[in-house]
């Protein structure tokens, strides 16, 4: 290999390890961005951090470009004041991603779950860096003052689908998880639901989907009570809702309140629009709460209105068969089956009955209405 | 320099020219970068098109070239070369719309006159001989077809815009910019091609004018009308819009110009602030308040919203888009439905022969529970306006909720037969079906609605339910599962679901063992 070769060869590989050094750190930089926007720090000034990584990403892309330059080109004053700059640059974004790694690893490995703050949004910085081409850039923030300690002011970026969320003066949610680190970041600003809706029903206090939307809010934050005393409320101002009052005392039976769906439902199963599975679920609470007879007679009111119902025959072939009522229990299981001969598990679990009473085969011509009892 | 500092160089600023040009032309509409797009041959030429053919064309090369560089006018009458001359790609809606494109005037007169005489009201018809009178330069003949679309067609775009375009070349500023504001009120395009560059023409000519000539607030609302189209065009209206407001043209409508513009560009709050200062310029502009009354709803500011929609209502007199709008802000906003009812109930009791009103008294009615009340707005709503397919559903709706399912069932049918297209019209018919016990016509009938159209979620969850119960559990689970996504956490949903998932999981544990 002659000296003009190897030279060449030399060339060649320091250009590549150029290459692969600076497309390094700017992935890294980006990596750094991608951080700090994911798992935002609240504080005076660290808000800033994001918008120092975006200047180090620019920096780092500038050092990439600058290495497809050709030697020639730049005078070497300027060269080697851009190298120098390169080089502090390059220790600048390494700094700053090891504070991003800290940022991620506070913030991936965290196992705590989030608690919502109020905040009063005191600005946005939204025309920071708006492009005149008709776009915002994805990197803005938000100051807001804690509702708790209004003396404090917190300012972190804003994700791009939380600004329809936030506008000067109104009230957020800003949702805090505790860190892996013991950092606190925040994962979320929220609409505040519960203000929000509250003084669209002071004033218009028959606005039903802010009732709805309260119930539905508190049934999703685990207050409970709160909801169903709200249910209670609501039901009284706007009885003919009945389809949302099924659905909330379906989800107040899956938190064992089986007692408050009686009271929410019982004064509506008498309307005459009540769907039959109001009745079922009034049932089902009834049987839970120890009224067995009035939740059957209510399970066969479901019945009445609905013949078919295959919710209520489940509901009834199930509640039967836990009595030890095997033969209504399997009455009810082959009524459901001629009306839906494949439907979930129910084959298996009248196949089930129809053993425990030394059946074999189905009753000829399906099952029959149970009896009212 | 040497070469190939030179060559580098090059290279970057065509790199740097290429992506603004694709960055440009991304947030265009496909009207003007036609000539760029790659579709499938058409197979009535290409047998049946595997390959795809290049669509390219020096006239629109030439538009989209002129467009660029700010050349409205030229750019819309290169536009026309381009579809006299590729007219057949498909893109044009129409014989008499065809005709127009390729320039025979005297065949879109024959098309528009053979389908006048059958029906006197033909919308094509109606339009195709309007804008011939405005190439005649016969604007008052223009306006008087326009106006019979619009007798009937309420707030049809191309008629609205065709007037606007007639208005402005009879120097009636004024009455063109209450056309565009009602074209763009409530958006219902694309409209013709014709149509469009006729606009494009119409605001390239006005831009052309000397400055001190220029009907600014008008310019602002043309430019409005075009960033639907391209989204550059958005500044070039709020520049116009502002000049408008420092020459006191129209600052009201040009602040509302630029209210609307910030809202699409997601800066909603110098939205909210251009639409204060539109309703502090004239309180009684009715298109502020509405627009002002959203932006505040939106900032949770539900007090001045629903001020300023009651304000708008009032002084929009009869226009239905204002009551429209009252109504959706009762109805579907906050479900407030005692309200709505109080409202409309006062309108009434001042018309009370108005269909519209008893229309909506009955769907209120329906809302509240009251169906026999519900149903006797409807019947006399019907008795004014029998043919309409809106009222008829709404009627059957709550027959079937009263559980008469027979009439509901005779009243649905003509709810359909009026306008097979209606999606809502089979959702309720399905229900009908079910009602009955029918469950195979009731799946086909909510299969039906959900092909025409109709995204009722709680129709389309019952026919999740339907494919369970019926034994077709491999439909049902990711039916179910996608429902479950848009309504997280029903407890009903995920109920069946679990069903029939646990039917899923027997149904193929037997065809295993077999």
């Amino acid at each position: 290999m002659t000296t003009t070769q190897t030279s060449r060869l030399a060339t060649t590989g320091r250009w590549i390890l150029g290459l692969l050094r600076y497309s390094a750190i700017s992935a890294i930089g980006l990596w750094a961005l991608t951080a700090q926007l994911d798992y935002r720090i609240p504080g005076p000034m660290l808000f800033l951090l994001p918008w120092l990584s975006l200047a180090l990403l620019a920096l780092s892309v500038l050092m990439l470009a600058n290495h497809f330059v050709p030697r020639g080109w730049m005078p070497e004053p300027a060269r080697q004041a851009f190298d120098r700059t390169e080089y502090w640059g390059s220790l600048a974004i390494l700094i700053f991603a090891c504070w991003s790694l800290v940022v991620f690893v506070n913030g991936f490995r965290d196992r705590s779950l989030p608690a919502g703050h109020r905040s009063e949004v005191q600005s946005v910085a939204r025309r920071a860096l708006e492009i005149k081409l008709g776009t915002l850039t994805p990197v803005s923030w938000v100051t807001l003052r804690p509702v708790s300690d209004p003396q404090r002011v917190e300012r972190m970026p804003l994700w791009w689908k939380e600004r329809s969320t936030v506008w000067v003066g109104r009230t957020v949610v800003v949702k805090m998880r505790h860190g892996a680190l013991g950092i606190p970041w925040v994962a979320g600003i929220d609409e505040d639901v519960e203000t929000h809706h509250r003084a669209i029903l002071a004033m218009s206090p028959t606005a039903t989907y802010s009732w709805r939307a309260l119930i539905l809010y508190y049934l999703r934050e685990r207050h409970i009570l709160e909801a169903a005393q709200l249910a209670r409320q609501y039901r009284d101002l706007a009885p003919y809702d009945v389809r949302f009052f099924t659905t909330v005392a379906a989800m107040l039976g899956d938190r064992g309140m089986s007692a408050e769906v009686v009271t929410l439902l019982e004064p509506l199963a008498k309307r005459s629009d009540a769907p039959p599975t109001l009745h079922v679920y009034l049932g089902l609470a009834l049987t839970y709460t120890g009224q067995r007879d009035r939740g059957v007679a209510m399970l066969e009111q479901a019945l009445e209105k609905d013949p078919n119902h295959l919710t209520a025959l489940y509901a009834l072939a199930e509640l039967h068969e836990r009595w030890g009522l095997y033969e209504t229990s399997l009455e009810y299981w082959d009524r459901l089956l001629e009306v839906s001969p494949d439907l979930a598990d129910a084959p298996e679990r009248a196949a089930k009955v129809r053993a425990r009473l030394g059946r074999t085969t189905p009753a000829a011509g399906g099952g029959q209405a149970p009896q009212k009892r | 320099m040497s070469r190939r500092a030179w060559a580098v160089c090059f290279f970057i600023v065509a790199l740097l020219v290429i992506v603004g040009i694709r960055y440009r032309l991304a947030k265009m509409d496909g009207w003007f970068v036609d000539v760029f797009r790659i579709e499938w041959a058409r197979s009535d030429d290409a047998g049946l098109g595997r390959w795809p053919g290049v669509r390219f064309s020096w006239p629109a090369l030439k538009g989209l070239t002129l467009y660029l560089v700010g050349a409205d006018a030229p750019a819309a009458r290169a536009y026309w070369e381009h579809f006299s001359v590729y007219g057949d790609f498909g893109t044009l809606g129409g014989p008499m719309e065809a005709a127009l494109m390729r320039g025979q005037p005297e065949v879109a007169r024959g098309l528009a006159e053979e389908a006048l005489g059958k029906d006197k009201q033909s919308r094509p018809g109606l339009l195709t001989l309007g804008r011939l009178a405005l190439d005649e330069g016969k604007g008052d003949e223009a306006l008087a077809h326009l106006s019979r679309v619009l007798d009937r067609y309420e707030d049809q775009l191309d008629a609205l815009l065709l007037s606007a375009v007639a208005h402005t070349r009879a120097g009636k500023n004024d009455l063109a910019i209450d056309a565009l504001k009602r074209a763009l009120r409530d958006w219902r395009g694309p409209p013709r091609a014709s149509t469009f560059l006729t606009v494009l023409e119409t605001s390239g000519d006005l831009g052309q004018r000397p400055a001190g000539q220029k009907p600014l607030c008008l310019l602002a609302h043309y430019h409005r009308f075009l960033r639907i189209f391209d989204d550059a065009q958005g500044e070039v209206a709020i520049e116009y819009a502002k000049q408008a407001i420092a020459s006191g043209d129209r600052p009201d409508d040009a602040w509302l110009t630029i209210g609307i513009i910030y809202g699409f560009r997601g800066r909603s709050e110098d939205s909210r602030d251009a639409l204060a200062k539109a309703v502090a310029a004239n309180p009684r502009n009715p298109d502020a308040l509405v627009r002002a009354a959203l932006v505040y709803g939106d900032s949770g500011d539900a007090v001045t919203e629903r001020r300023l929609m009651l304000e708008a209502a009032d002084l929009g007199g009869d226009d239905p888009y204002y009551t429209n709008g009252l109504q959706r802000y009762f109805v579907d906003k906050l479900g407030d439905y005692q309200q709505a009812r109080t409202y409309f109930l006062e309108r009434l009791a001042k018309n009370p022969d108005n269909p519209t009103d008893l229309q909506r008294l009955g769907q209120i009615s329906n809302l509240l529970g009251d169906q026999p009340q519900a149903i006797a707005y409807f019947r006399r709503a019907l008795s004014f306006r029998p043919d309409r397919p809106e009222t008829l559903e709404r009627l059957a709706r709550a027959l079937y909720e009263m559980g008469q399912l027979d009439e509901a069932r005779q009243t649905i049918d003509k709810a359909i037969a009026l306008d097979p297209r209606r999606g809502t019209a089979y959702t309720t018919l399905g229900f009908i079906y079910l009602r009955q016990g029918n469950r195979p016509m009731a799946i086909q009938t909510f299969e039906r609605a959900n092909r025409v159209g109709d995204r009722d979620i709680g129709a389309y969850a019952e026919l999740c339910w339907l494919y369970a119960v019926q034994g077709a559990n491999g439909r049902a689970v990711p039916c179910l599962r996608w429902v479950l996504q848009q309504r997280p956490g029903d407890p009903v949903v995920l109920g069946r679901l679990r069903m029939a998932e646990r039917g899923l999981a027997r149904q193929r544990a037997r065809e295993n063992t077999r």
